[in-house]
């Protein structure tokens, strides 16, 4: 059973470059993804509420993060 | 001992994760200086939750208040698989420090057992996928079978062997 109907044309090209990666230079790219990720999370949330100062919208932030913990699955 | 995605992040694909995972041994009289680690107001850190844990051989969060991340800490249990990886783990030297992660067959291991307890996690199955994708022959299949058993993850290990792609 396959539930992720993308096709990866170049998945094997995709697995060597992860491979030519050291575990340190993998483990930079996950922070990397995850700070990425933080700023973009940050950005919609001043998008949709542009009348937040900075403390209501940091607040805001930490309560939707909380909300993310063991919950994404 | 790192593991969860962070652990994933290095053996397989590196992604964006909330959260850091390790399994850890707190002796009942080291709690104290383990929680004076996480002073307040930057940390959040419940005590009687955490002296719980270490009782009851469960698990604790800590939370770094101004950004939101978190760090669960798993305590190590008697079980035969936390016995079995805790003895298997491995040092990686990343960012000039030594750090104590899973082995990779462990990794895989852990990810399948987490996709079965939480109804067929494709995020857990497909970070066990890519671990077993980028370790591929360096991986110890009999020491992977033997445990699949035990731990009845055998569907998603199929999957795994069917839809790998190297």
């Amino acid at each position: 059973m396959t539930l992720n109907p993308k096709p990866h044309p170049n998945h094997r090209k995709y697995i060597q470059i992860l491979r030519r990666l050291t575990p340190e230079q993998r483990l930079l790219k996950a922070f990397e993804l995850t700070d990425l990720g933080k700023r973009l999370f940050m950005d919609g949330l001043r998008r949709r509420h542009p009348h937040l100062d900075a403390p209501h919208l940091r607040a805001l932030y930490l309560e939707r993060i909380a909300r993310c913990h063991n919950r994404t699955y | 001992m790192v593991t969860g995605s962070y652990a994933s992040s290095l053996q397989g694909e590196p992604r964006l994760t909330h959260d850091i995972d390790l399994v850890v041994v707190i002796p009942p009289g080291a709690v104290d200086k383990f929680s004076g680690h996480f002073p307040a107001p930057e940390f959040h850190l419940d005590e009687d939750q955490m002296k719980a844990a270490v009782r009851e051989h469960t698990m604790f969060s800590v939370l770094h208040v101004p950004e939101g991340d978190k760090v669960d800490f798993w305590m190590l249990t008697s079980d035969p698989f936390d016995d079995s990886r805790f003895s298997r783990k491995i040092r990686e030297r990343v960012l000039g420090m030594d750090l104590v992660v899973s082995a990779p067959e462990d990794t895989i291991l852990a990810k399948l057992r987490w996709a079965k307890l939480s109804g067929g996690s494709e995020k857990q199955y497909r970070d066990a996928l890519r671990v077993y994708e980028l370790q591929n022959e360096a991986l110890d299949i009999e020491y992977i079978r033997e445990w699949v058993r035990k731990l009845g993850v055998e569907f998603d290990w199929e999957r795994i062997i069917r839809e790998a792609d190297v």
